[in-house]
This record gives C-alpha cells, sequence and structure tokens, in this order.
C-alpha cells in the first residue's frame, strides 16, 4: 500500500460557518446550460445511433407488410 | 489530531481500520464510483435471499415448479424473498454493467490497475454462471434457454458431445440437471465473494482512480466518514429503486412463459434468456455457425481480459480523450443495440442489424491499440506541442506516469 499524507479536514468550525454547501439550487440555470454545452456532442453519439436504427427496422417490417401492394 | 481509539490498532481490527476507515482515497471521487459497494450489497441480499429460498426449494423435476409456487402461496414472506431473489439478480447485473461502463470511460482498468480489471472480468463470469444455472429449469423459458445454451457445448471439437452429456447428466434436461446445476448455485456466490475481496486486495495496492484520471495522492482524504456517507446515499437511492421492481412490477424483467411448467413436447416460437444475457445472446446468433458462434462468446471475454494491455493511452480519462470518449459512447449504443437485438426474432432486418452491431462492439477492441497512439500524435500535431517529437512526448508522459504511481 502506497503511504500518503492524509489531507486533514478541519473539525473546529460548524458546517454552517465553513459555507460548505452553498445550495442545490444556486445558478441551476447556468450549471444546466454548462452541462448541456459540454455533453450534448455525448448525448447525441449516443442517443442517435439507437434511435436511427429503431427507426430503419421499423420503416423495413412496415416496408414488408406492404410489399404485397407492389 | 483525532483521536483514535486503541482498538483500532489491534491485530484484524487494524486492518479493517487501514482498508475501511482510514484508507486514503481520492477526494475527487463521484457517485460513479458507489457502484463498487452496491455491487458488494447485491451480492449479500443475494446470498441471504438465496439461503432462505433453498430451505423450501425442491430441486426435483416433480416438486421443483411447485416449491416455488408453495414458498410463493404459503411460506410466510416467501413471495417478498423471491422477488427479492429474482429481482436481486437483475439489479446485481445493472450495478456491474454501470462499474463496467465507468471504468471503461475514466480508464480505470489501465495500468496499474490491471489486475484489478481482471478479477472484475473473473467475477463477470462467475455471476454469468450463476445466474444461468440459478434460472431453474422446470419452467418453459428457463427449461428450453438451458437447453439451447447447455448443447452449445456440443460446438467443441472430439469432447462436445460427451460435455453436453455430462452437464445434462443424461440425454436432456432431466431431474439429474436439476440437481447438478441447483448445487453449484449455492457454492458460487461464496466464490464470487472471495473474488471480490482478491478484487479489493488489488485495488488497495494503488488506490483506488478518480474522474480525472491523474495521480491523487496530494489530495487524498479518509474513506469514513465521507466516502461511508456518500455510498450509504447510493444504498438508499439503489434500495428505492430496487424496490420499485420488488413491490409493484416484479415480473417486468421477467418473461411470462416461466408461469409455466417446462414442457419438452412444446417448444417456444422465441426462446430468449434474461435480459442481461441479451447482448451476447444476440453475438452468439449473429453468426450463423455454431462453433463460430461459441467462438465470438469467447472472443468479447478475451477482449475484456485483454484490454488493459493492448491500452496505449497515456491519458487515463476519457474527459481528456475526445476521440475515445465518442467510441466509448458508440460503444454503450452498441451494446444497447445488441441487448435490442438479442430479443428479436432471427428474421430481416434484426440478422443484418445484429451482425453490424456484433462487429461494432469488437471494433472497439480492436481500434484501442491504435486509439492511444493516434491520440498522442494529434497533440504533438496540435500547436500547443509542435517543437515536441512523439519520442519527446512519449518521454514526457512516461515521467508524468512515473510521478502518478
Amino acid at each position: 500500500m502506497v503511504a500518503v499524507r492524509l489531507r486533514e479536514v478541519a473539525y473546529t468550525l460548524s458546517p454552517m460557518h465553513q459555507n460548505v454547501m452553498n445550495g442545490l439550487w444556486k445558478d441551476a440555470a447556468v450549471k444546466l446550460r454548462k452541462r448541456v454545452a459540454d455533453n450534448w456532442t455525448s448525448a447525441l453519439t449516443l442517443v442517435v445511433p439507437i434511435a436511427s436504427t429503431y427507426w430503419y427496422a421499423e420503416h423495413f417490417r412496415q416496408e414488408e407488410k406492404l410489399q404485397h401492394r407492389t | 489530531m483525532v483521536r483514535r481509539l486503541s482498538i483500532l490498532k489491534q491485530p484484524i481490527f487494524s486492518t479493517l481500520n487501514n482498508h475501511l476507515i482510514d484508507y486514503p482515497t481520492p477526494s475527487n471521487l463521484s457517485y460513479w464510483w458507489s457502484f463498487g459497494s452496491l455491487a458488494g450489497l447485491c451480492l449479500v441480499i443475494q446470498i441471504i435471499t438465496g439461503v432462505f429460498l433453498a430451505m423450501h426449494y425442491t430441486p426435483h423435476v416433480d416438486l421443483a415448479f411447485l416449491s416455488v409456487e408453495h414458498i410463493m402461496r404459503d411460506v410466510k414472506g416467501g413471495w417478498l424473498l423471491r422477488y427479492m431473489h429474482a429481482n436481486g439478480a437483475s439489479m446485481f447485473f445493472i450495478v456491474v454493467y454501470l462499474h463496467i461502463f465507468r471504468g471503461l470511460y475514466y480508464g480505470s482498468y489501465a495500468s496499474p490497475r490491471e489486475l484489478v480489471w481482471c478479477l472484475g472480468v473473473v467475477i463477470l463470469l462467475l455471476m454469468i454462471v450463476t445466474a444461468f444455472i440459478g434460472y431453474g429449469k422446470l419452467r418453459q423459458m428457463s427449461f428450453w434457454g438451458a437447453t439451447v445454451i447447455t448443447s452449445l457445448a456440443s460446438a467443441i471439437p472430439v469432447v462436445g458431445d460427451t460435455i453436453v452429456t455430462w452437464l445434462w447428466g443424461g440425454f436432456s434436461v432431466d431431474n439429474a440437471t436439476l440437481n447438478r446445476f441447483f448445487s453449484p448455485h449455492y457454492l458460487l456466490p461464496f466464490i464470487i465473494a472471495g473474488a471480490a475481496i482478491l478484487h479489493l486486495a488489488a485495488l488497495h495496492q494503488y488506490g483506488s482512480n478518480n474522474p480525472l484520471g491523474i495521480n491523487s495522492s496530494v489530495d487524498k482524504i479518509a474513506f469514513y466518514p465521507y466516502f461511508y456517507v456518500k455510498d450509504l446515499v447510493g444504498w438508499v437511492a439503489f434500495a428505492i429503486f430496487f424496490s420499485i421492481f420488488v413491490f409493484y412490477a416484479p415480473n417486468v424483467l421477467g418473461h411470462p412463459d416461466n408461469y409455466i411448467p417446462a414442457n419438452p413436447m412444446s417448444t417456444p416460437a422465441h426462446i430468449v434468456p434474461e435480459w442481461y444475457f441479451l447482448p451476447v445472446y444476440a453475438i452468439l446468433r449473429s453468426i450463423s455457425n455454431k462453433s463460430g458462434g461459441v467462438a465470438a462468446i469467447g472472443l468479447v471475454f478475451v477482449s475484456l481480459f485483454a484490454l488493459p494491455f493492448i491500452n496505449t493511452s497515456y491519458v487515463r480519462s476519457s474527459s481528456f480523450r475526445p476521440i475515445h470518449q465518442k467510441l466509448f459512447w458508440l460503444l454503450l449504443a452498441d451494446c444497447l443495440l445488441l441487448g435490442w437485438i438479442g430479443c428479436q426474432p432471427v428474421e430481416a432486418p434484426y440478422v443484418t442489424i445484429g451482425q453490424i452491431a456484433s462487429v461494432g462492439f469488437f471494433f472497439y477492441f480492436a481500434i484501442t491499440p491504435i486509439l492511444g497512439k493516434l491520440e498522442a500524435r494529434l497533440i504533438q500535431n496540435s500547436n500547443v506541442c509542435e517543437d515536441l517529437s512523439p519520442r519527446k512526448l512519449s518521454h514526457i508522459f512516461k515521467n508524468l506516469l512515473d510521478v502518478v504511481k
């Protein structure tokens, strides 16, 4: 096991005085915009192949059903 | 300085203290690092519910189906034990798959944690075997699923048919199969527990990875209370998710044909395994030759084992590897597609989609050796590192890695 120095957390101040939790909803709009801006390409990379493949499969099955009309 | 209880310095307790209480953990771990302890929780749930179920289950061909109905209807809390065990298996696989994909994204498999990764793949294999043999054999879908998958062993040259007969304990899935499957189903979870302890021991040799993928020795905090509390939040969220399935939708992840007693004279129209086997099942079915399909399944696990050793990137986390990041999401999309294909009938266009998706799955592993070098070259060719030769760049990264280690 690698020996490391543990960061010693101050116990003398209460969490209220340390201001450790700034609020879940603080700057929520900014945080959301940043998260979308950082990850929209990844989200598209995940969703587009799945959605397009599913669409193609459904389209193929539909065309197959209508084959008798040609 | 915080006072430490003297008991924590005694043998056994000192080991617990060093690995669970004062254990140095990177301070920037996200909730994606909670899935490890969740997997341990799932194992404990499966063992406890399984032991109590085994007190009432009868592994005999004439009584197995009825004994499960007896558990559901007559045993006090039997319905809860059964649904917790059945859905607990699904939860276990959800947690482990998320744990694996987290490792892929953040490069937790990379040096020096190769052993951690390989032990993890061993645990996955043990889980798959345990879940398969525990699926029961006297229900329509589980009987035919077991018949299909065990008969794959006949693809082994020379001794294949002998192995299948040995697995079955006869010439078809019958009473002997039930007994010889139930016994290791009871044993293997304890082997998994042992493998999990080895997995943790290997992890604690170098410490956990972190979302940045860099050396975290400069900023570690004690596991207790910070990550104990963080994991507890994960456990509570898991308990809520688990409870939704157990109490409100206990059969949604199963197959309705499993409420029909096994009938060797009637084959279901579409034989499908449980959802967590569907991606591998899709890869198996995408190759029309039986031996080829079995070889493809073997290749899946060989690829997983080989991943740390074929990786050539000096950067771990995908946060700093834009090409790998996109490939990761494509791999995830591919695995989800394979899962969908696995439960579709073997007809057009699903066959072609399955074959393309199978190739896509192996493409990720095939490109891994090249990707690291490509990304390093792209960094070298960018304006930032114009004056650095590939040799100098490699030297810098190697020195960085030495600092990391």
